[in-house]
């Protein structure tokens, strides 16, 4: 169960692929509820 | 005198706007640190070396989607409940569910990526596993079901009890580790001795986890929760305009008498 240390870590490619892919996700929901809210916001101010 | 849209506008949040910004800030900070501990400042294990600093995100993933899933469970019950009955209970049951389903779609990929290396295998039909991704699907289905048009009423009153039938799965995913035989390990903190089996620094960074995944639940339900009310109130008026246009239409136009209107079909011909 050993990989060549990538980073000084140990199956570096699966950990940071899973903390990115973390980050990425939250952050693109995040960002979608962000831009959808603005835009119901200011559709309801023009009216 | 009383505004009688008020309490309509007040339910369109669920926490201040100040106190969501800095939930919002303080999740952000959280993830930060627990990023720092969790790549770089908790050890490496024993047994599955770097491997295992995939736990520090998973495990907290898991636990929020079970959390996400009891706030929809608790939501549903007390809209179904004469007494409680409210669409504030509606939106934040299924404001919850959506953010659930993401978390569990995250234990699901987390869980596979820590898997490969530590198993030698993406997936495994296990009893874990297996349960979890049925979570997932019966979620993905309550959230299918939100957007089947129809009345509020009727839309609340279908999604509360698929929620609560949905949820009786959570308890069989949390303790399939025990009442099968699984290739998942069983739980390290809540285990059926009640032993936890991670101490100091990685106990410390695991805690963090829950503690900042936990704040970043609280904030987008409430981000979550205010998308919801804007978009049920835009179909509110969406209808009230139809509703608006559909009787102009139908009003008598300009000086013509209710006598003079032809009462034939549009579109007969005469013959």
């Amino acid at each position: 169960m050993s990989a060549a240390p990538v980073l000084g870590m140990e199956f570096a490619e699966y950990v940071i692929t899973g903390w990115v892919l973390t980050g990425a996700v939250l952050g693109g929901y995040w960002l979608w509820i962000v831009q959808r809210t603005k835009r119901a916001e200011r559709s309801r101010e023009s009216e | 005198m009383t505004d009688p849209t008020a309490s309509k506008r007040d339910d369109m949040r669920l926490l201040k706007p100040v106190v969501s910004t800095v939930l919002g800030w303080a999740s952000l900070v959280a993830v930060v640190v627990l990023a720092l501990f969790g790549l770089w400042g908790a050890p490496p294990d024993e047994v599955q070396s770097d491997a295992q600093r995939l736990m520090y995100i998973h495990v907290p993933a898991a636990w929020i989607a079970y959390l996400a899933f009891g706030v929809t469970a608790l939501g549903s019950a007390l809209w179904l409940w004469p007494r409680t009955r409210s669409s504030v209970w509606d939106r934040v049951a299924g404001a919850s569910a959506e953010i659930g389903v993401i978390f569990t779609a995250l234990t699901l990929i987390l869980g596979s990526l820590w898997g490969r290396p530590v198993w030698g295998v993406w997936w495994a039909w296990d009893a874990r596993l297996v349960t979890t991704a049925v979570l997932f699907f019966l979620y993905l289905g309550y959230l299918a079901l939100r957007r089947i048009p129809s009345s509020p009423e009727s839309r609340a009153k279908r999604c509360s009890i698929a929620a609560l039938i949905a949820f009786v799965d959570v308890p069989i995913v949390h303790f399939s580790v025990n009442w099968w035989r699984t290739l998942h390990q069983q739980g390290t903190v809540f285990n059926e001795q009640l032993d936890a089996k991670i101490h100091g620094v990685m106990a410390f960074t695991l805690w963090f986890g829950v503690l900042a995944f936990t704040l970043l639940y609280v904030y987008l339900l409430d981000r979550r929760y205010r998308l919801l009310a804007l978009d049920e109130d835009r179909e509110d008026r969406e209808v009230e305009l139809a509703i608006a246009e559909r009787v102009a239409a139908e009003r008598p136009v300009g000086n013509v008498t209710p006598g003079s209107v032809s009462s034939a079909p549009v579109g007969g011909s005469a013959q």
